[in-house]
């Protein structure tokens, strides 16, 4: 009879573990998922590979639900799904259609009416990082723009901290060459 | 000393990034009072982090709607999850009742594994300390067989066990009727009905649920299940008498 409770127990927290992973990820994917598109975006370089990735990793975080634990960091859960997908997956019919690892496109930016000098940096900057190689931007992207440590990016893109460091590394040459230390908050 | 030829690009990126342990941390800091030359290979790999940071917030607001989310099994009976939630914590045992609404749906009777596990739940204290009126019990009993189109009220006296309440459940949007018994040995015991698409009617089967003894049937439209204790016959004596009288 324990034998029969404990099996009970475990399969009761097993299915209630899954649904509550979720309805959780279904609660707060709203809140995360324009920086999710952002990735997405950075990653495939191309609006509309960027939807699908997006699109197809929402999906599959609801199939994979399970395997994502409540009250744990779900950006860096999705980002991960997300560039599972895009290797596995999308990347492979990126290059066969011929778009895709290219650099990112040239990105309008709305214009605020405020401050044009800022919308041109801002433009500078984000096609520099898009003409970086793609594995250097998306580490760009998860340590300098959403402030993962090496360790977090490490994971989410399933390499070791020693190759984060030397894309990171090589991103930062590029970039100071081009848009140098002028500015006194370089770091 | 360090040897300053030693010292990377990558660790002047971690330096710049507060990514190095504290001695090595210490180690450049010292090196780069003293040579020039990895200063300047420093400050080659100077960027300004803030400003980049700044120029991708417009990405997000480029981003479209959060995409339309399929329902799935696990998360379609959300509403009442969230009320049986409610009434297991009240119980105690809050987290325990997801699996009520786990997706097992598509078996044939897979209700009644639902009903199982929730009646797994249940102990002694659970409905020996209700107390209500007579009259209660049958505005209840009435007021379920309404919702169901059925008359329950043979439910209240069934020799041999006692009537405790009867609830509303509900099951992939069907009504459940929950109607909860004592046994004389203490044990808590329930009799689930729910309309069944079953053509013809079937005789009282005994099995063993979720280690309970339970007993179910259909007649007329409705399934039966009868659960509680671990006494076979018992359980197939008292749905002998509820069978006949509901």
């Amino acid at each position: 009879m324990s034998r029969d409770v404990n099996t009970r127990g475990d399969r009761i927290i097993r299915h209630f573990t899954k649904k509550s992973s979720e309805v959780e990820i279904r609660e707060r994917l709203p809140e995360v998922f324009p920086r999710l598109w952002r990735y997405a975006f950075v990653i495939t370089g191309n609006r509309d590979l960027a939807s699908d990735l997006a699109q197809a990793t929402c999906l599959k975080a609801i199939e994979k639900s399970g395997s994502y634990q409540t009250g744990t960091h779900l950006d860096r859960w999705l980002f991960r799904v997300a560039q599972r997908i895009w290797l596995n997956d999308l990347r492979a019919q990126a290059v066969r259609r011929g778009n895709g690892l290219q650099p990112v496109e040239e990105i309008e930016i709305r214009d605020t009416g405020t401050n044009t000098e800022t919308n041109y940096f801002a433009r500078e900057v984000l096609s520099l990082v898009g003409a970086l190689p793609e594995a250097q931007r998306a580490t760009v992207l998860l340590v300098y723009v959403e402030g993962f440590k090496y360790a977090e990016a490490a994971e989410i893109l399933g390499v070791p901290i020693g190759t984060i460091m030397s894309r990171l590394s090589a991103a930062r040459k590029t970039l100071n060459a081009r848009i140098g230390n002028q500015d006194r908050n370089a770091s | 000393m360090t040897n300053l030829t030693s010292i990377r690009d990558e660790e002047l990126t971690a330096f710049l990034d507060d990514e190095l342990d504290p001695n090595r941390r210490e180690a450049i800091e010292a090196a780069l009072q003293i040579d020039p030359l990895l200063s300047r290979r420093l400050d080659s790999l100077r960027i300004p982090r803030d400003d980049i940071a700044s120029a991708f917030d417009v990405l997000t607001t480029m981003a479209p709607e959060t995409p339309e989310l399929p329902q799935t099994e696990s998360v379609k009976t959300r509403g009442s999850f969230l009320n049986l939630a409610a009434m297991a914590a009240c119980l105690l045992i809050g987290g325990l009742a997801g699996s009520l609404f786990s997706s097992k749906s598509g078996q044939r009777d897979g209700w009644m594994d639902y009903v199982a596990a929730y009646q797994a739940l249940y102990v002694n204290e659970t409905l020996s300390t209700i107390t209500q009126s007579e009259t209660q019990g049958i505005k209840q009993l009435e007021q379920l067989g309404e919702v169901v189109g059925r008359d329950l009220n043979g439910a209240r006296s069934v020799e041999g066990i006692d009537f405790k309440r009867a609830q509303l459940l509900g099951f992939e949007g069907k009504p459940l009727v929950q109607i909860a018994y004592l046994s004389p040995r203490g044990e808590p015991m329930a009799l689930c009905i729910i309309r069944s698409k079953a053509a013809t009617d079937s005789a009282i089967k005994t099995t063993r649920l979720e280690g309970m003894s339970s007993a179910h049937w259909t007649r007329r439209g409705f399934a039966f299940l009868l659960i509680g204790g671990d006494d076979d016959r018992f359980i197939s004596e008292i749905a002998e008498r509820v069978s006949s009288s509901i």
